[in-house]
């Protein structure tokens, strides 16, 4: 079923490496409809921040002690977003958006670059329940899903400014940084996955042309 | 693709024609059940797809149904600082000027200005719906079932619920062996239920029992009987069902119709992450009283109990023991040095004892049937030493009483139903239907458990409130926090959790006396 799902991103690389032609795509038609009702397209907000990446002990999905952010991050680029499985309305959208990330790093994920989803809901999102969750999003090595005691996740959350007391009233937001330079940015509301890959593209780039240059 | 989508939708129109059936009394239409299925799962008679507008993302429609943000009876929430709207039929047509709870101003919706908002995300006035709202593509069909049952479901009649009653289903083997237990508790819920109609039920409505008696022997037979009491007598939920095994037929078609089951009788299954969601059970199972046996010893025995022997069988059963002895162990530091298993009714008593005999390990954790428990007794009390000997009492029953004196002496036995504090106000309760009613009382641990179910029924009932259904129910349960019951220790649920009080006491045989002797409280695992 998963398999099926395809982004505006994939498909149009999907139909650039097979036909090499300009196809009717999906963003293309959404765009023209978009146009036709004469609206603006939609603005995300973004932006650097600071963040506070407390050293602690979590979970993964599989029960594994992990430590933040050394080794959940480490060096790598990341993306961040929270959620709790018991969720309906917003986080199969943050989910959706983390799929198609998942697609179309490939085997980039877990090598450079790893996509972190953090509960908000850890009394309830015990590991097994998260492993679940994961195995819905055929998550692949790379793709963590964390959780631990509350008050050690809360404390991550405040870390990197996403703590809600209410935890069912979480808002949709993104952060994309880089382990080694601690440059983050923040998405606030429902990025687009080439939204973030863009500036997962960014960072890594950054990287690839330090790397030439040291 | 999505440029397809309009011509597909007109083939639709023509297709569909004008089928709009009404809703019929209780039940639902053809049409409805349809719309039902799109609303609750995603899924039409053709593919469902959701374009996630916020996202750019395309996603197959089950990921994406109604229910998940405007939940059962389309009452919307409030959710990560989303509204989602309440699209009961009456409130999207309701005629009325004002900006809306969504902020956003316009006419009552009409079935096509609907079904313009379900797959172009307008609303009536044309206005863009929120982002976090799927943009649907689906069959004309399908959004018609739709639009069918989206006007009859705040009204949907629940099932088992009228003005005048709550009916709560009992299924019971009317032969065999468990026919006399299951005629105590039958009598024992029937008088419970008189007693709370004549103190005016629940929201003014009886609770009526509604017995449904199998024959065990037949194959098929509880699976019929449940059939029945779902499909033909419409029950809200089951109380105490005796005889429905959790891995059976039966129990997995009231999973599936996600009907509740509260305290089935004889089965204990592991009630942690995983368990089924609508049924809820009392008892600890098998691997957790394994884990309580394991703390007993790192903390009552003299000095840690370093080196462990686990002997089970080969079953179910057998195995959870060994797993929660194991994974108990490792927490609490403690060594498992020998382990053995063998096959139901295949056992080498003398083998086992060579091996977790004598002083070769500090205490043996057995889990499997009572015959081999007493042929490892026999042949283990020829030897020396005092290795204590932990069974859960739920698997070995009375056999090691027959036990050679001095192996006795050796055994303790986890007890998940601690003996009841005669002293409360619910064991005077049960003690006063059982007399009135003529429960009987050689089935003690069934009625403990069957009362026990019907103060968590009346819980959720009351928490539930007067519009109570399936859902709310199994929510408000779902929730409960160490509920006395008066006749059990105190339950807790939650979203993890179905299993009241999984805990454990540990007991001995006095070999003087043959009474069982509590050595430990009933606890939860630490």
């Amino acid at each position: 079923m998963r398999r099926e799902w395809r982004s505006a991103g994939s498909a149009r690389t999907l139909a650039a490496l097979a036909l090499a032609a300009a196809i009717a795509c999906f963003p293309a038609s959404a765009a023209t409809e978009e146009a036709k009702r004469g609206e603006a397209p939609k603005e995300i907000s973004s932006g650097s921040v600071t963040v506070r990446l407390h050293d602690v002990l979590l979970l993964d999905q599989d029960g594994r002690k992990v430590r933040f952010p050394g080794d959940v991050i480490g060096g790598r680029v990341v993306v961040i977003d929270t959620f709790f499985t018991t969720c309906g309305l917003v986080c199969p959208i943050l989910g959706a958006i983390f799929s198609d990330l998942q697609e179309q790093l490939g085997d980039r994920l877990d090598r450079e670059v790893r996509l972190i989803s953090i509960t908000v809901d850890p009394l309830t999102d015990i590991p097994p329940r998260l492993k679940n969750y994961a195995a819905q999003w055929e998550a692949r090595p790379g793709w963590l899903f964390l959780t631990g005691e509350k008050k050690t996740v809360d404390r991550v959350l405040e870390g990197i400014g996403m703590y809600s007391p209410d935890f069912a009233d979480h808002p949709p937001a993104f952060l994309v940084g880089d382990g080694k330079t601690g440059e983050w940015t923040r998405f606030y509301g429902f990025a687009t996955p080439e939204q973030l890959m863009e500036k997962v593209t960014e960072l890594t780039g950054k990287r690839a042309a330090g790397g030439k240059s040291s | 693709m999505r440029d397809s989508f309009p011509r597909r939708a007109l083939c639709g129109i023509l297709l569909a024609g004008v089928l709009v059936a009404g809703a019929s009394g209780a039940g639902l239409g053809e049409r409805e059940k349809k719309g039902k299925k799109i609303y609750m799962e995603g899924t039409g008679r053709k593919k469902i797809t959701a374009f996630l507008p916020g996202a750019g993302i395309r996603a197959p429609g089950a990921g994406f149904p109604c229910v998940n943000c405007h939940l059962a009876g389309g009452s919307g929430q409030l959710e990560g600082g989303v509204r989602s709207a309440d699209i009961a039929w009456d409130t999207l047509t309701k005629e009325y000027s004002g900006k809306r709870p969504s902020g956003r101003a316009h006419p009552a919706y009409t079935e096509e200005s609907l079904r313009t908002a379900v797959t172009e995300g307008l609303d009536a006035a044309g206005n863009e719906l929120n982002a976090a709202h799927p943009r649907y593509e689906m069959a004309r069909e399908d959004l018609d079932d739709l639009i069918a049952y989206m006007k009859v479901m705040d009204s949907e009649s629940v099932p088992g619920v009228t003005d005048a009653a709550v009916r709560v289903g009992f299924l019971y083997p009317a032969k065999g062996p468990l026919e006399e237990g299951a005629r105590e508790v039958r009598t024992l819920l029937s008088g419970y239920a008189a007693e709370a109609n004549a103190r005016g039920g629940f929201y003014n409505r009886r609770l009526e029992l509604v017995e449904i008696p199998f024959d065990p022997s037949v194959e098929g037979a509880a699976l019929a009987a449940a059939r029945t009491a779902v499909e033909s007598e419409g029950v809200l939920c089951f109380l105490a069902n005796i005889g429905i095994p959790t891995d059976g037929a039966a129990a997995a078609y009231l999973s599936r119709e996600r009907v509740p089951v509260f305290v089935p009788l004889l089965s204990a299954p592991e009630g942690g992450y995983g368990a089924d969601r609508y049924t809820f059970h009392v008892l600890a199972g098998i691997k957790d009283q394994a884990r309580v046996m394991v703390d007993f010893l790192s903390e009552s025995l003299n000095g840690p109990a370093n080196r462990l022997g686990i002997l089970y069988a080969k079953d179910a059963s057998g195995e959870k023991g060994a797993e929660g002895a194991r994974e108990q162990a490792e927490k609490r530091g403690l060594r498992v040095a020998a382990e053995l298993s063998y096959v139901p009714g295949v056992f080498d008593a003398l083998d086992a004892v060579r091996r977790m005999g004598g002083d070769r390990v500090d205490a043996v954790l057995y889990f499997g049937g009572p015959s081999e428990a007493l042929a490892f007794a026999r042949g283990a009390s020829g030897e020396k030493g005092n290795t204590p000997f932990l069974a859960p009492a739920t698997m070995v029953g009375d056999a090691l009483r027959a036990a050679p004196p001095g192996f006795l002496r050796r055994v303790y036995l986890a007890a998940p139903l601690a003996p009841p504090d005669e002293g409360t106000r619910e064991m005077a309760d049960l003690q006063r239907i059982r007399e009135k009613y003529s429960v009987g009382d050689r089935h003690r641990s069934f009625q403990l458990l069957a009362y026990a179910g019907a103060v968590l029924l009346e819980e959720g009932l009351r928490r539930s409130g007067k519009g109570v259904t399936r859902e709310k129910l199994v929510g408000a349960i779902g929730n409960v926090w160490k509920l006395q019951t008066g006749v059990t220790p105190p339950l807790t649920y939650n979203a993890n959790r179905r299993t009241g009080a999984p805990g454990a006491a540990i007991v001995r045989v006095d070999p003087g006396t043959g009474r069982l002797v509590t050595v430990a409280e009933w606890r939860e695992p630490q």
